[in-house]
């Protein structure tokens, strides 16, 4: 019997945005015959996500917090457009297992024109150290992987 | 060189057509060009489309072709959906405790063509922070999760400074994890865990492999 089924993987964005992904399976008795993901897509108004899943609810509620807001903007690199310049952002994608794989964007720019571009990938699995991650990383990694986390999201 | 052009649109003869009318008029719509030709010779140099199709070769003469930042996945078997290399910091983990990796020798390099991840690296244990249990290396992108056993995936690795002798060594990926384990192979064909127990706090590995992606 075939049936179908839309999963969803969550990731943030640079500018610090959730970013959601449908993921439409089909399956054959139960197994996986067919995968396809769709678009990602973004909260319009952060603050009425009735339509999204817990796990949207939980990103959110852990990067919109005043403290992450004002930490992220602490981070964040401004390019002047003057001379050699290197920018550092991060984006994000959570795995099926909890994990979180974070990807590290170091751009260089001469007077403001992009000249070169690399990418740096970890993850931050349930129980890693996240002192040197990311303001959004670590908020997200607090959020979904500690047990303190986790009470909040139940009891929001 | 002809031109067809879809939605609606008509090739007319008598009128003059510019470069700046006919990008206008292609841009963002379906274009076939069935006869070898270039873009940016007696056409606009550059144009957005939604799809352009040739029916015979396409020659990127002098360019490149690039992908978008993030993946844009396809579930077509013919088509290329993403592309991206870079760094990679694994972790080395026991089934509880794990390896401190010395900083100067921490990364992998990686390619990623569709589905199909390259990684290649060294790693060099600096010290062990209680590691217990089988040895595990965290990849890149998590492995896919195919039918009949086909994600399973065998890596070259080589183990130096261990401490002792581990026979036939070699990294195993089975989809859908994000891990890759390390087993050895016996000259009487049995295959184990590398553990703790079969390194020391101080040992170095080398590793090159390819696998499937989930994505």
């Amino acid at each position: 019997m075939l049936t179908k089924q839309i999963k969803l993987k969550h990731g943030v964005s640079e500018l610090g945005n959730l970013q959601v992904y449908p993921i439409t399976e089909v399956l054959e008795d139960g197994k996986v015959i067919s995968s396809t993901r769709g678009n990602p897509y973004t909260p319009k108004d952060v603050n009425n996500m009735e339509s999204f899943d817990q796990k949207s609810k939980d990103i959110v509620s852990a990067i919109t917090t005043k403290g992450v807001k004002d930490a992220f903007k602490l981070e964040e690199q401004k390019k002047t457009g003057q001379g050699i310049e290197k920018i550092i952002t991060y984006d994000r994608t959570m795995g099926d297992s909890g994990a979180i794989s974070v990807r590290k964007i170091t751009r260089i720019f001469d007077n403001g024109k992009e000249i070169s571009k690399k990418y740096h990938r970890s993850w931050i699995e349930p129980g890693n150290n996240t002192d040197n991650a990311d303001v959004i990383s670590k908020a997200i990694a607090i959020k979904l992987h500690t047990a303190e986390g986790k009470i909040e999201a139940e009891i929001a | 060189m002809s031109i067809i052009i879809t939605r609606g649109y008509s090739w007319g003869s008598t009128e003059l057509v510019t470069n700046t009318k006919l990008h206008t008029l292609i841009d963002s719509a379906t274009v076939d060009m069935s006869a070898p030709s270039a873009i940016g010779g007696t056409t606009p140099a550059a144009g957005a489309f939604t799809t352009l199709t040739a029916t015979g070769l396409l020659t990127l003469t002098s360019g490149q072709l690039a992908f978008p930042a993030s993946q844009s996945a396809s579930a077509d078997p013919n088509t290329i959906d993403d592309y991206e290399e870079g760094y990679f910091t694994p972790t080395i983990t026991g089934d509880s405790g794990n390896y401190v990796l010395a900083t100067s020798a921490d990364t992998f390099y990686y390619i990623k063509i569709s589905k199909m991840v390259f990684f290649q690296g060294y790693l060099a244990v600096a010290s062990d922070n209680s590691a217990s249990g089988d040895i595990k290396i965290s990849i890149p992108f998590a492995a896919a999760n195919l039918s009949d056993k086909a994600d399973i995936t065998i890596v070259n690795a080589c183990i130096v400074d261990g401490g002792g002798t581990i026979p036939n060594p070699y990294g195993l990926i089975l989809g859908p994890t994000s891990v890759m384990c390390l087993r050895k192979l016996t000259d009487a064909g049995v295959e184990t865990y590398i553990t703790d127990s079969d390194v020391d706090a101080v040992w170095t590995i080398r590793v090159s492999g390819s696998y499937v992606a989930a994505n």
